[in-house]
């Protein structure tokens, strides 16, 4: 069993030879089969990280700080343009409301995108002081990319086409309180009011 | 390229050809040869480089364009679509999801439903219990094309048939009888 361990080198770490399921696992004659590789253990993106942020405790008179929950599912077997919208029917939903329209939608990234919503209001409550989880709303949710992978699509008379497999990530920010009013529409007196604006805070250089 | 045509006065023709064949072997031009100018008061058109050989050479009657013609008549985009433009086709409001107002709360179980649609709940513990009475069916039919000509009635625990059901196939389940199952 230690043969494969003669090659490798020290810079992978003194423990790793002595984790029991590397004994356990199929033997490999590589060499460097031991060493440390990115894909395990789940890499942490930054959306991961974004949770672990820890802020200072807050003043007597401060208004309270909404919680902020930040949740993603990586390698969704779906295409990032088809997720956008979805990500963008939600956006600003209460999370009750989002999950009832991805109930009754049929694409299949509606599914997905329930399940992370779900999963995300359990860790609200569980790990993140939240006291009631209808209490939520979908501050931000965005689509990403993830690792497409080419392969060869037969055609007839022997032609051929490269197709891509496409993944992608989806990213969900739950805040705690009500969702925010809609915005209105921006009109033209709103428009002009601004232009007006502008003109006025102009400022004349080189002269007295 | 622009190219004079001769008006072809039949006289002249064959000076004409003659007067070309020396220009395109790169002798003198015909100017010195004719008494009159070759160039007349003539037609200009657009037509290609090569002048367009004397009319001898009979060419057949217009045949089907061929495939390798017809691709120059097919249509193709001039320019790239750009991302700005893809982007206002893609995120026009008519290609966004609409979303949908007639949700509503189903009153027997609390589950979300639609309002034209029976609650996706209640439908799935019917048809569950469906089954397990077409089992029971099953068994006691024992196989294809057994069923008889009389009315079925479904009886649950601690049911006993009444007057009413005297002709009928009883079917016995060994469970309490469920809510929505009303009896008559």
């Amino acid at each position: 069993l230690c043969c494969f361990l003669a090659g490798s080198a020290w810079v992978c770490g003194l423990l790793s030879w002595a984790r029991p399921e590397r004994w356990l696992a199929p033997c490999s004659l590589f060499p460097l089969s031991c060493i440390h590789t990115s894909t395990s253990l789940q890499k942490f993106g930054k959306w991961e990280k974004k949770n672990r942020i820890v802020y200072p405790p807050q003043l007597p008179g401060e208004p309270r700080r909404p919680a902020e929950i930040y949740h993603c599912r990586r390698e969704i077997k779906y295409s990032k343009d088809k997720m956008w919208y979805l990500a963008k029917l939600i956006k600003g939903m209460s999370i009750d409301q989002a999950l009832a329209q991805l109930e009754f939608n049929d694409k299949k990234g509606a599914k997905v995108i329930k399940e992370v919503l779900l999963e995300a209001q359990e860790l609200a409550v569980r790990n993140h002081n939240v006291e009631f989880k209808s209490n939520l709303h979908i501050a931000e949710s965005m689509t990403g990319r993830g690792r497409y992978v080419k392969r060869i699509r037969y055609h007839g008379k022997g032609m051929f086409g490269i197709m891509k497999i496409v993944r992608c990530h989806y990213f969900v920010k739950l805040v705690e309180g009500p969702p925010p009013p809609p915005e209105p529409p921006r009109t033209g007196f709103d428009q002009a009011k601004e232009y007006v604006q502008q003109l006025r805070s102009r400022t004349l250089v080189n002269t007295l | 390229a622009l190219v004079v045509v001769f008006s072809p006065l039949p006289r002249l023709r064959g000076l004409l050809q003659r007067c070309w064949g020396r220009l395109e072997r790169g002798l003198l031009p015909g100017f010195s040869g004719c008494q009159s100018p070759p160039w007349g008061p003539a037609l200009a058109v657009q037509a290609p480089a090569f002048l367009p050989q004397p009319v001898n050479d009979t060419r057949e009657s217009n045949e089907a364009p061929s495939l390798l013609e017809s691709i120059l008549w097919m249509a193709a985009p001039k320019k790239r679509r750009t991302i700005e433009v893809n982007r206002c086709r893609r995120r026009n409001p008519n290609k966004l999801i609409k979303v949908k107002r007639n949700i509503d709360v189903c009153p027997e179980c609390g589950n979300l439903k639609q309002k034209h649609v029976l609650c996706g709940y209640c439908y799935a513990k019917v048809k569950a219990e469906t089954r397990l009475i077409r089992l029971e069916i099953h068994k006691k039919e024992g196989g294809p094309f057994n069923a008889p000509t009389v009315e079925t009635v479904v009886l649950y625990d601690g049911e006993k048939p009444t007057e009413k059901n005297e002709g009928k196939r009883i079917i016995e389940r060994a469970r309490k009888r469920p809510s929505w199952f009303v009896q008559n």
